[in-house]
């Protein structure tokens, strides 16, 4: 059965393909379910601090030459743990390498039970998850709180009547650190109307709210860009573009803030959302989440189409005034959540043998479909790291080409006046940099785009500390690569300001993410609208890039 | 009990004999030509096993003796003093850490128990350290109240820290039990005897039931004095 094998190649090859851990997993042509490979992966995740002490006491990696310390992992979780035992055959040469050694195995579990005075394996679990949540404290990790953030969806709820009812139960914390207990705490962000933190861990899934649509979970930081452009929503007037929606919390987000408007303008013709997404597949997301949302009177969803191949003077988008981009990145600045579990992994005791035998052993492996094991073990202090070492110079100058491109093609939009950009990317290359060629392209010039000042922005992000950077900000591990491309950039400190930033690990506990707003002033126009359609020509010669 | 000389052999058969061969059947044997079965064999309801000296006529006789669903097996170890160096009841086998894996797996299979690579005190030989029944177990006086706590909780049963034959920590050695009745050397003092019978829990219950053991136990006693 290849369920084990999957499961470790899709850890083990993690660092060559994007995308996250779930879609990695789906994506995967393996033959196991991917639901089972899932399970596999995050229930093996649990448990893995004392696995790797009952492998290691049990010393079965030096014994088993097939058993890689990931495969000796999942086996050892599902011989000891999974109702089933490990699915395989019986006589499964990986199966009979871990049943040959159960009396040892199921005596170091229990052992190692015992050690933490747990009576019953409910209980040890319990103690694990614990152990591994403080290891992971030590570490630094997660030292700060990560928590679940909570979008009321002002189409089909609001506030205080979430506050009333799925919150009711919930204490109210005066600050995201009483978010870090076990106890249900609410903490209403000061930043972004509608956004509540929960205590992390919380699951909404099964409650009547999320699937009603009433709470949208979604980051804190991908709730900037809508209320960047938008604010509260009272004031704006004209149609708005979600050139990159999927999934469609951003274009959800939209809605809701413009739901407060409310019936006073009802009179007046009612703002319209055109959302679109290149790929067909996401855009179906797109469509369930904004149908999940009610917000399919408002939102107009273009499925499967590419923003670029819009053009900006088609006679739909004439009352367009603002557009939101958040078009792919490298998504270096997320984090955690979804992210692939890190595993610790056992070691075994002596690593050194007879090189005749050794030799033999890496050829059996190598008949044996198992994917040689990266030379560094995958551990939970790494996650930072991992990303930087994948820093693919060629691959984010064409993403932040790409970047730059949308936005440009943005800003051609006749009636446009507003525009936000934004990434999960933490690299300056993708964030400040495409601002500067943003500004110092010719569409910018010609009709007068800037940067929206911070004193022009919405009241929560105006407050936001947070701000744009002018060299890489790189942890000091992955200095040496970049010493030679160390990317600068040349915006003035009012620019600087003017961009948004989150930083993965810091006490606002988000993840990394860039937004910047830019705002039509024709007072600084170079010319006259004459030349758009002439520049959307030039646009489509521009051929796409494959990513 | 550390026995090997002839006469002493003969006078703990006739004062097993003596006292018990009413209640349990009493089989001579050899192990490898010698009598020092307690030392070199371990068993428990399910099967007993001997040590690879064991010569095959040993071997035969022990099987017509012991009843057929006792399995018995010999087994090739290299640390041949299977009573020293493992220590079990019906339920859970403590063992000598250096055993070959096959071994304990033959010690799972053979007298169906859960098999734990384990030290006492700090003592590798936990079948000399320690002395265990169903009921309770006493272990090397010097255990750490720690180990204790673990080595209790593995095997699911109250043990207590303690000693024979007057300060002996060998309580392995010094002391045969089994879930109603207890024998230790004549030196063992009266203290010792009754931490032994309330760790054990003997005189609770015997062959025929709850106090039915309570006479026989009082003879044994009174034996030795």
């Amino acid at each position: 059965m290849s369920l084990y094998f999957d499961a470790a190649s899709i850890l083990t090859t993690q660092s060559e393909t994007g995308g996250s851990f779930k879609s990695r997993i789906y994506n995967s042509r393996s033959k196991s379910s991917p639901a089972q490979i899932y399970a596999l992966i995050t229930e093996t995740s649990k448990w893995d601090l004392l696995l790797k002490e009952v492998i290691e006491n049990a010393g079965i990696l030096d014994l088993e030459p097939k058993l890689s310390p990931l495969l000796a992992l999942f086996l050892v979780h599902d011989f000891l743990l999974s109702k089933n035992g490990v699915s395989a055959p019986a006589s499964h040469p990986i199966r009979q390498a871990v049943e040959r050694h159960k009396i040892r195995l199921k005596a170091e579990f229990t052992k190692a039970r015992v050690r933490r005075g747990c009576t019953s394996i409910e209980v040890l679990k319990e103690a694990v998850l614990k152990e591994r949540r403080d290891r992971l404290d030590v570490a630094g990790v997660c030292a700060k709180v990560y928590p679940r953030w909570v979008r009321v969806n002002n189409l089909r709820s609001s506030m205080d009547a979430q506050l009333g009812t799925t919150f009711a139960s919930y204490k109210r914390a005066q600050s995201l650190a009483e978010l870090a207990g076990e106890e249900p705490r609410v903490y209403t962000d000061p930043n972004i109307p509608d956004l509540l933190a929960v205590t992390p861990g919380m699951d909404f899934t099964n409650s009547p709210a999320y699937k009603n649509g009433e709470i949208i979970l979604q980051d804190k930081a991908s709730c900037f860009p809508a209320y960047l452009l938008v604010g509260n929503g009272e004031d704006w007037e004209g149609d708005l573009v979600d050139g990159c929606a999927a999934p469609g919390n951003k274009t959800t987000h939209l809605a809701s803030l413009l739901a407060k408007q409310g019936p006073k303008k009802s009179s007046k013709r009612r703002c319209r959302i055109f959302s679109m997404d290149a790929s067909q597949a996401r855009s179906k997301t797109l469509q369930k989440m904004v149908t999940a949302a009610g917000a399919n009177d408002i939102v107009t969803i273009l499925a499967g189409q590419d923003f670029l191949a819009l053009h900006p003077s088609d006679s739909r988008f004439s009352n367009v005034t603002g557009l939101l981009l958040d078009p792919s990145c490298s998504g270096s600045g997320i984090i955690g959540r979804d992210d692939v579990p890190q595993l610790t992994l056992p070691t075994s005791s002596k690593p050194a043998k007879g090189q005749g035998k050794k030799r033999k052993r890496r050829h059996d492996e190598d008949g044996d479909q198992q994917p040689p094991q990266p030379a560094k073990t995958v551990s939970s202090t790494e996650e930072n790291e991992l990303s930087e070492t994948n820093l693919d110079i060629d691959r984010l100058t064409k993403l932040s080409n790409l970047q730059a491109r949308i936005v440009e093609h943005a800003l051609a939009f006749p009636a446009a006046t507003h525009v936000t950009y934004s990434t999960c990317s933490i690299h300056l290359i993708e964030n400040e940099a495409v601002v500067s060629r943003v500004l110092a392209s010719n569409v910018a010039k010609r009709r007068g785009w800037r940067v929206m000042r911070r004193d022009e922005q919405p009241d929560g992000l105006r407050a936001w500390n947070h701000r744009g950077i002018r060299e890489e900000r790189v942890p000091a591990s992955a200095s040496r690569e970049n010493d030679d491309s160390q990317p600068t950039v040349y915006l003035t400190d009012e620019e600087l300001d003017a961009c948004l930033r989150c930083w993965p690990g810091d006490e606002e506990g988000l993840g990394g993410f860039f937004v910047a707003g830019f705002i039509r002033d024709p007072s600084l126009a170079a010319s006259d609208d004459t030349r758009v359609s002439n520049d959307s020509e030039e646009e489509e010669e521009w051929e796409g890039f494959s990513d | 009990m550390e026995w090997n000389g002839k006469t002493d052999i003969v006078e703990l058969h006739s004062v097993f004999e003596a006292e018990l061969q009413d209640v349990i059947p009493i089989c001579h044997a050899s192990i490898a030509g010698t009598r020092i079965i307690g030392r070199l064999t371990v068993g428990n309801k399910n099967g007993l096993l001997v040590p690879t000296t064991t010569t095959d006529q040993e071997l035969q006789h022990l099987r017509n003796t012991l009843p057929e669903n006792v399995k018995i097996q010999r087994i090739e170890e290299r640390l041949s003093a299977l009573g020293n160096v493992i220590c079990c009841n019906d339920h859970v086998a403590l063992v000598h850490p250096d055993l070959e894996r096959e071994t304990e797996e033959i010690i799972a299979d053979v007298l169906g128990v859960e098999v734990f690579r384990q030290t006492v005190a700090d003592n590798v030989l936990t079948g000399s350290y320690m002395a265990l029944s169903n009921q309770g177990g006493i272990v090397h006086p010097k255990t750490s109240v720690r180990d204790q706590d673990e080595l209790s909780s593995l095997l699911q049963v109250p043990l207590v820290a303690g000693s024979v034959n007057r300060g002996s920590p060998v309580v392995g050695a010094g002391l045969v039990v089994n879930d109603w009745m207890a024998v230790t050397g004549l030196d063992t003092t009266a203290t010792e005897l009754s931490v032994i019978e309330s760790v054990f829990r003997l005189g609770e219950m015997g062959p025929g039931g709850a106090g039915g053991a309570g006479t026989n136990k009082e003879s044994i006693v009174e034996s030795f004095y």
